[in-house]
């Protein structure tokens, strides 16, 4: 089975020498979305993640509640744990505010505190108030990816070795260690390390597709070129359409693949809730994905824009209402992506009472359109 | 007859006066058009033919008493003039389209439009030929495809081609190129390969043929232009293979395939033999580079090795120099191995970790080789340059195992910042211990509790045989070199030959204690070891410590110019200013004394003596076995093909037999073996209670 999607293309068309396209393509999207069935066009080339955050203050204002001076990013409404995303996402985040002080606060913490495996890559949880702190030896295979490309980044950025080199590190020891190269269905990113394969489960190997960050695909080439980057993408496109049983249909958070075919994984909530909305802000982000992949996110955007609702993948019926105003950002900048309108006017200050997951992904939207969308951010 | 006639007419007149190819010339789309205007637009004009023109209007409006006077006046003229045989037939291009023509070859498609407009409007009735339309939509055809191309709109341009497939068939060959591409890089591998196919099935030109299987084979994966290759063949006219010319770009991305994993057939002996002799001949880096790279994955090391030589001679590049540094490796020469990554570390940060990787495990073994001042010199540069806890841990344990603690807890200090595994803070409590640093040390201790089991293995004791520490005995003022101080860091001192012969002969000293120490004398002690430890372990373990690793260091920054230097000049310190605006950690609780338990990690030592742990964070309560650390990657992943493929074992068996590679061997023994640390043995039986199988991340909450 072959999907045609326009990842491909934006992969290949990174790799050609020919020069970013000067102008962004969003202004013909409005006209485009009034014809059903024109093919969706995203800008897809690459941009460097240095400096490209332009909101000073709300940089200023996430630091303030969410990064403790050690370097430890706190999640406040999870009785102030850490994660290895957590830090990652700050990490992108500094790079992006060109906040160089502040981004090796970050580093030197997680390495400090989550580099105890005995490979290159990161413990996923991390609880000051427990007695170890690390909560667990495995790893997650998104906070790692995020950690590497933010190093990249950062390397690209400062132009810095030892970044270089730690990226590097983590996106090698990433693509040994939990990408399935070679399955029937191609390269299967596996949530850990351990407990998601055939082996571990029964209805393995399970995926969590916002495991899978195109963005980060898109860029880690950088350090680790000899990775099949582009064929992670493809899969992660293949796979949203695979695993949806009509084309409305919205992912699960936790998917089985057992027999090559697509189900909820058992253990967990067949829902489309906090770990599946990431997908729709990385594929905008990344500016991959053609209509049918954005349709089911758009659909849901568009259904309830203020209070979006977690979905109970089965029966399609709302199960309950996402927690902080910030995911609904992530539904904003979909329907202006796909759809053409406009982000709100305050989509470039995010809520000051917003917990440490909402705010995060709130800033990410902002930083995601003002990378690749500005005319969304247009007033 | 009206103005616009005569306008027309006279036009017609200006284009037989001056037709000229030029005119053709099309102008924009970056690949040239190679459509043409028929013949008949450009015809030179014969003066003597009869003017006609008239008469075909009349006849296209069908008014027949007109062109029935027309016809008597040219007669009249002309007395041998006949009627058009086409007078009432479909109309095609004529003299009254040269005007037209001219526009359509000027490419002013815009104004050829307006003119037809206007012309139809003074004209009713009056159509442009079909064949004009038709280049005309093949040309505006064309036009989009060439607009999408400059955008890099495949995917426009694959939609496009697919919704008209009149015009991939019909297309001149620079289009259907482009059409193909589009195609292959949307994915839609099929279609692209059939707009080969198509291109060589109507086009007999040998150079057109060639630039097509070049167009192919930079746009396909190699194993679909085999095929293509085979069709071609097939339409194939001359006698000898067509594709000559080409020969070495299909051996080319033949080899390319293979390194890509993507090519299962052998390439023919003959075939690689004659893309080597190219290569050589040309001298090119990365065409060497190709061979040898191919050399090295069918491990013909000494084969690669030249090559790899002959590249870098020839100008190859730092991958080029990565390649050799890792045949030199797989032969066995570390020394080489080390002084090309090193040479190469600046321009590729892959020959950075190479560097560091060859000498840690040499620098981690328990008795420590001597190693050249100058060697450690520089390894210590590029470790504090590059903040690498790998190189860190590395020095370290060289450090301590050659007995200069103080080196070792400079490094190690900065190894469990880095990269703080169990083993790299085992070494640092040890180091610290050694140092009578006891305040230290039990933080790190308790700390590390419920994760580390060897680091609380310090305070509770296991009954394994654990060899001796020559530090402990009257060597150790003479077992290294002097230590170096540079401005920010310090290179241990290179080990020296005492080290490994006092080892034995503390080995010696010990199993002859233990042969002459009676049995009863070995029981009694064990059953003093617990009350021992347990004493031992009061006011020490449990005790509250803080959480969180505090240890930083900022890597070292090198003055640029030392970079090529072997041994490198005093480093900087890289300045990061302190951030702002961060916000205080939350006010702590009361650090808890019971440690939980951790998935992936194994029993702790205390357990047996009577300390219990709390569940996990997902409930779980049971220690894991075998722990995180020595488990194999998932299956499928590269990691864990390449422990479990015996043809990788095998060949490695088989360097050992031809006595390539001795590390090979050691490399044989322990992929075959039960994979264990430190010496530690498989957790006893009264321990299997508190073991379960590997739990797994089971869901973030939130």
């Amino acid at each position: 089975m072959r999907f045609l999607s326009l990842a491909a293309l934006g992969l290949a068309v990174g790799l050609a020498p020919v020069a970013p396209r000067a102008e962004p393509l969003v202004e013909p999207l409005a006209e485009v979305a009034a014809a059903v069935g024109v093919p969706l066009t995203l800008d897809a080339h690459k941009i460097k993640l240095g400096g490209a955050l332009k909101s000073p203050e709300a940089w200023s204002a996430y630091k303030k509640r969410f990064i403790a001076e050690q370097g430890r990013v706190i999640d406040t409404a999870n009785d102030q744990v850490s994660h290895s995303e957590g830090q990652g996402y700050a990490m992108l985040l500094a790079v992006a505010a060109n906040d160089r002080p502040t981004f090796d606060r970050l580093w030197s913490w997680t390495r400090a505190n989550l580099m105890v495996r005995n490979d290159e890559l990161v413990a996923w949880r991390f609880d000051p108030q427990r007695r170890p702190a690390v909560g667990d030896m495995n790893n997650a295979s998104d906070g790692d990816l995020l950690i590497a490309w933010a190093l990249a980044e950062a390397a690209d950025h400062w132009d810095d070795l030892p970044y270089r080199m730690a990226g590097r590190r983590i996106a090698v020891e990433l693509s040994r260690k939990v990408v399935l190269f070679k399955t029937k269905i191609g390269a299967l990113l596996l949530p850990a390390v351990a407990g998601f394969n055939a082996s571990d489960r029964s209805d393995g190997p399970v995926v969590n597709l916002s495991y899978y960050v195109f963005p980060a695909f898109a860029r880690l080439d950088s350090v680790a070129p000899e990775v099949d980057w582009a064929g992670l993408t493809q899969t992660g496109l293949d796979l949203l359409e695979a695993a949806r049983p009509t084309p409305q249909t919205l992912p699960a958070d936790w998917i089985a693949l057992e027999g090559w075919r697509a189900r909820p994984a058992e253990g967990f909530a067949p829902e489309f809730a906090y770990n599946a909305v990431r997908i729709p802000l990385y594929l905008a982000w990344a500016g991959v994905g053609e209509r049918a992949h954005y349709a089911p996110f758009l659909a849901w955007a568009q259904r309830a824009k203020d209070a979006p609702p977690i979905v109970d993948v089965a029966s399609g019926k709302d199960v309950g209402l996402f927690g902080g105003s910030g995911i609904a950002s992530i539904g904003a900048l979909v329907a202006c992506v796909v759809d053409g309108g406009k982000l709100p006017a305050d989509f470039a200050a995010p809520k000051a009472d917003e917990d440490y997951y909402p705010a995060t992904l709130h800033l990410l939207a902002l930083l995601a359109a003002q990378m690749r969308y500005p005319s969304c951010l247009a007033n | 007859m009206s103005r616009q006639l005569r306008a027309l007419l006279l036009a017609a007149c200006a284009v037989s006066l001056s037709a000229a190819p030029d005119a053709l010339r099309a102008q924009g789309a970056a690949p040239q058009s190679s459509l043409v205007a028929p013949a008949s637009s450009a015809a030179a004009s014969d003066r003597e033919k009869p003017d006609d023109l008239a008469l075909r209007y009349y006849a296209a409006l069908d008014q027949r008493a007109r062109v029935r006077a027309e016809f008597s006046r040219l007669r009249r003229l002309y007395p041998n003039f006949e009627p058009p045989a086409d007078l009432y037939g479909p109309r095609r291009g004529d003299i009254d389209e040269a005007g037209l023509w001219e526009l359509f070859s000027a490419d002013k498609l815009d104004e050829l439009h307006e003119t037809i407009a206007a012309r139809r409007k003074d004209m009713p009735g009056w159509r442009p030929s079909e064949d004009l339309m038709q280049k005309l939509k093949q040309k505006e055809q064309r036009n989009t495809i060439f607009t999408f191309w400059r955008e890099g709109r495949w995917l426009d341009i694959a939609s496009f081609a697919r919704d008209g497939r009149f015009f991939v068939a019909n297309a001149d060959v620079e289009a259907q190129w482009t059409i193909a591409e589009a195609f292959a890089r949307t994915g839609q591998i099929n279609e692209a390969i059939e707009v080969y196919k198509a291109i060589f099935a109507s086009n007999e030109d040998k150079h057109l043929r060639l630039a097509t299987m070049q167009k192919a084979m930079a746009n396909l994966h190699m194993s679909d232009v085999e095929t293509l290759l085979a069709e071609a063949r097939k339409s194939s006219k001359g006698p000898d293979d067509e594709f000559v010319a080409v020969a070495i770009d299909i051996t080319r991305a033949r080899i390319v395939a293979v390194l890509r994993d993507e090519r299962k057939d052998e390439i023919s002996a003959e075939e690689l033999q004659r893309f080597e002799s190219f290569a050589k001949l040309t001298r090119a880096p990365q065409q060497l580079g190709l061979v040898a790279w191919l050399q090295y994955k069918r491990r013909d090391f000494r084969a690669g090795l030249e090559t790899f030589k002959a590249a870098i001679e020839n100008g190859g590049d730092a991958m080029i120099a990565h390649g050799l540094a890792h045949t030199l490796r797989a032969l066995d020469l570390r020394r080489e191995a080390e002084e090309v990554s090193y040479a190469w570390r600046a321009p590729l940060v892959n020959n950075g970790i190479l560097f560091l990787d060859l000498l840690e495990r040499e620098l981690s073994q328990e008795t420590p080789a001597y190693v050249e001042p100058a060697r450690l010199a520089r390894y210590a540069g590029v470790t504090i340059e590059s903040a690498s806890g790998e190189g860190a841990q590395g020095l370290g344990w060289y450090a301590y195992n050659s007995c200069q603690f103080d080196v070792a807890r400079f490094w190690f200090e900065r190894a469990v910042a880095w990269f703080p595994k169990e083993a790299t803070v085992y070494g640092y409590v040890l180091t610290l211990k050694r140092l009578r640093k006891d305040k230290e040390a039990l933080e790190l201790i308790n700390r590390y509790d419920g994760l580390f089991p060897k680091v609380v293995e310090l305070l509770f004791p296991d009954d394994y045989y654990h060899p001796p520490f020559p530090c402990d005995s009257r060597v150790a003022a003479k077992a290294h070199g002097p230590a170096v101080k540079m401005a920010g860091y310090i290179v241990p001192g290179p080990a020296g030959p005492a080290l490994a012969a006092e080892r034995d002969r503390l080995r010696v000293e010990i199993e002859k204690k233990e042969a002459t120490t009676p049995d009863a004398a070995k029981l009694a002690a064990q059953a003093q070891q617990r009350e021992r430890v347990l004493k031992a372990a009061r006011g020490k373990f449990p005790i509250a410590v803080t959480a969180e690793n505090p240890l930083r260091f900022a890597p070292l920054a090198s003055v640029a110019a030392a970079r090529s230097a072997s041994v490198p000049a005093a480093p900087v310190v890289v300045a990061v200013a302190a951030p702002a605006g961060l916000r205080p950690e939350p006010a702590p609780g009361k650090a808890p004394l019971v440690a939980r338990r951790v998935p992936g990690v194994g029993p702790m030592p205390s357990e047996r003596y009577g300390f219990i742990l709390s569940p996990g964070w997902n409930a779980v309560d049971l220690a894991t076995w075998p722990p995180a650390s020595e488990q194999v990657a998932p299956t499928g992943t590269q990691w864990a093909n390449q422990e479990a493929d015996p043809a990788w074992i095998g060949q490695q068996k088989a360097d050992a037999a031809t006595k390539l590679s001795a590390t090979a061997a050691e490399h044989v023994a322990t992929a075959m073996a039960p994979r264990a640390r430190y010496g530690a043995a498989p957790p006893p039986p009264d321990l299997a209670a508190v073991l379960s199988l590997p739990s797994s991340k089971q869901s973030q909450t939130r």
